[in-house]
């Protein structure tokens, strides 16, 4: 059944999936929160200052980061056919990485630069013990798939990325990398996307986007493609010599892996037998459209780099942004159907059970992802035109949209059998 | 046999109980349900799932047990899953995608 895209009966009790849900929503509210203070310095062109840099990581460790964790924990057992290894260390690395993020951001506004090394460190000890959580799972499978080799891929990413991040935190108070420090930004953001956050992105969309969109029988040479270029660029770039020898063609990789999987994607969505998608789907591909737009704005905003800080914002948001909606999107795929495989599946047989979509309202889903895609939107068009009312009422939009999703997702967690 | 063609409608019907509950659509309707077979008071339902090595085996199967057992005159119940002839959508009943 297509159900069974995200469950099994080895998978995890829905408390450990549920934690990370739970606090990733509440990143999301508080991230978007953040960004309508900060959306007139992004306008502004303003990125390097700490409480931006705060509201960034909220995004990507709490929201992105901490959604991933929790997806991975329930998605293992499906697309390995084994539980994961440690479930007790999946709940202390959540502890850890909510820890983590808590003082890091807290700590960045307030100069604290103690408080951002212990924040750094503890969020790459989560990572590290995620992915060697990750690692010993995968080791288990039988079968190795195209899934198989793309978290595989994203485990060793996991215990790269942190080790920039740490770098970057240090080199705040002891100014270390010098003019390499936005080169070594850089690399970091690239490496985690395209790293972790994309290859995990391709593995999952491999297994549940022909699920959920009912699309049978589609070739998947593409996404086989871009686990390779996405691991080969991401590679390229997390060597943190060679300068431009090493950037440049780990750039070029990665782009042409995530176009790799944009075609594997479209492929998916324009062979699906059923013709409606649901606001959470609609959701994913307003996020690959997203991404898809990053894609084109990345040689012009990398190259002019510093010269045009708003375009180098705008590709940012594009790019953080797509990930976030695609993210966002299969919040109404994952919770709606893990509410119901542990409250209503048992009954199944016995009497009629509602469907996945029937534990949601429609309308509360299409309206927050209206919500996020027109204030994600504003939001890239208030910092082109260097428009900080845009910008900033564009975040309120946008943060209305993580309000109303949460309140949708909360509401169906509390769905129970009458 | 009169008797056998309305315990299998029956059955059939409990079937309809099993549903996808991501495409919204029972198992019947899905076109999963290959064949049932009545031995007796002994049913013996042939499904697939859409997904070969699908891992909600054991819930579709569970709820095959307990829809099938709950019909009158049925009391032993087999599931057997195949993956030949393999499922796709073309097998879903018209007009329901």
């Amino acid at each position: 059944m297509s159900a069974a895209g995200v469950s099994t009966a080895s998978s995890p009790p829905l408390r450990l999936p549920g934690e990370h849900f739970a606090a990733g929503l509440g990143a999301f509210v508080c991230g978007a929160i953040g960004l309508v203070l900060v959306a007139p310095d992004l306008a502004r062109g303003a990125f390097f200052l700490p409480h931006v840099v705060a509201v960034v990581h909220l995004f990507t460790l709490g929201w992105i980061m901490v959604s991933i964790f929790g997806a991975l924990c329930q998605f293992l057992p499906v697309a390995v056919d084994r539980a994961i290894r440690w479930e007790w260390l999946a709940h202390v690395t959540f502890a850890l990485q909510v820890a983590g993020v808590l003082i890091f951001v807290g700590a960045l506004p307030t100069g604290s630069a103690r408080g951002v090394h212990i924040g750094a460190a503890t969020i790459s000890a989560a990572f590290l013990l995620f992915a060697i959580n990750l690692a010993a799972t995968l080791a288990g499978a039988r079968t190795h798939s195209l899934t198989w080799w793309a978290l595989a891929g994203a485990s060793l990413f996991l215990a790269i990325t942190p080790v920039f991040g740490v770098v970057l935190a240090i080199n705040l108070d002891q100014g270390l990398l010098g003019a390499e420090r936005f080169v070594t930004i850089a690399r970091h953001v690239h490496v985690a996307i395209g790293g972790v956050v994309l290859l995990v992105m391709v593995g999952v969309a491999h297994r549940l986007l022909p699920m959920f969109l009912l699309a049978h029988g589609v070739d998947s040479r593409a996404g086989g493609i871009a686990v390779g270029l996405l691991f080969s660029g991401a590679l390229l770039l997390a060597i943190p010599i060679g300068g431009m020898v090493t950037a440049a063609p780990g750039a070029i990789l990665l782009a042409a892996g995530l176009l790799a999987f944009l075609v594997q994607a479209l492929a998916f969505y324009r062979h699906r037998v059923r013709r409606h998608i649901d606001p959470g789907m609609r959701l994913a591909a307003a996020g690959l459209i997203g991404l898809a737009a990053a894609l084109i704005a990345a040689p012009l905003a990398l190259s002019a780099g510093l010269a045009n800080p708003q375009l180098l914002i705008a590709y940012h948001l594009l790019l953080l942004g797509g990930v976030s909606l695609f993210v966002a999107g299969h919040y109404y795929k994952i919770v709606p159907f893990l509410i119901w495989y542990h409250r209503f599946g048992p009954l199944v047989g016995l009497r009629p059970v509602p469907k996945v979509h029937e534990l949601y309202s429609a309308r509360a889903a299409s309206i927050a992802g209206g919500l996020l895609m027109a204030g994600w939107l504003g939001l890239v068009v208030g910092v082109i035109l260097g428009s900080p009312l845009v910008a900033r009422a564009s975040a309120l939009v946008f943060a209305a949209g993580t309000i109303v999703e949460a309140i949708a997702v909360a509401r169906i967690a509390q769905r129970r059998p009458a | 046999m009169e008797l056998n063609l309305t315990l299998l409608e029956r059955v059939y019907d409990a079937l309809r109980l099993v549903i996808d509950p991501e495409i919204g659509l029972d198992i019947v309707t899905l076109g999963l349900v290959y064949d049932v077979t009545l031995d007796g008071d002994a049913a013996d339902i042939t499904f697939s799932l859409t997904t070969r090595g699908c891992p909600m085996e054991h819930a579709i199967r569970g709820g095959i047990l307990q829809a099938v057992s709950q019909v009158e005159g049925v009391n032993t119940v087999r599931p057997h899953l195949v993956w030949d002839p393999a499922w796709h959508p073309g097998m879903v009943e018209p007009g329901y995608l």
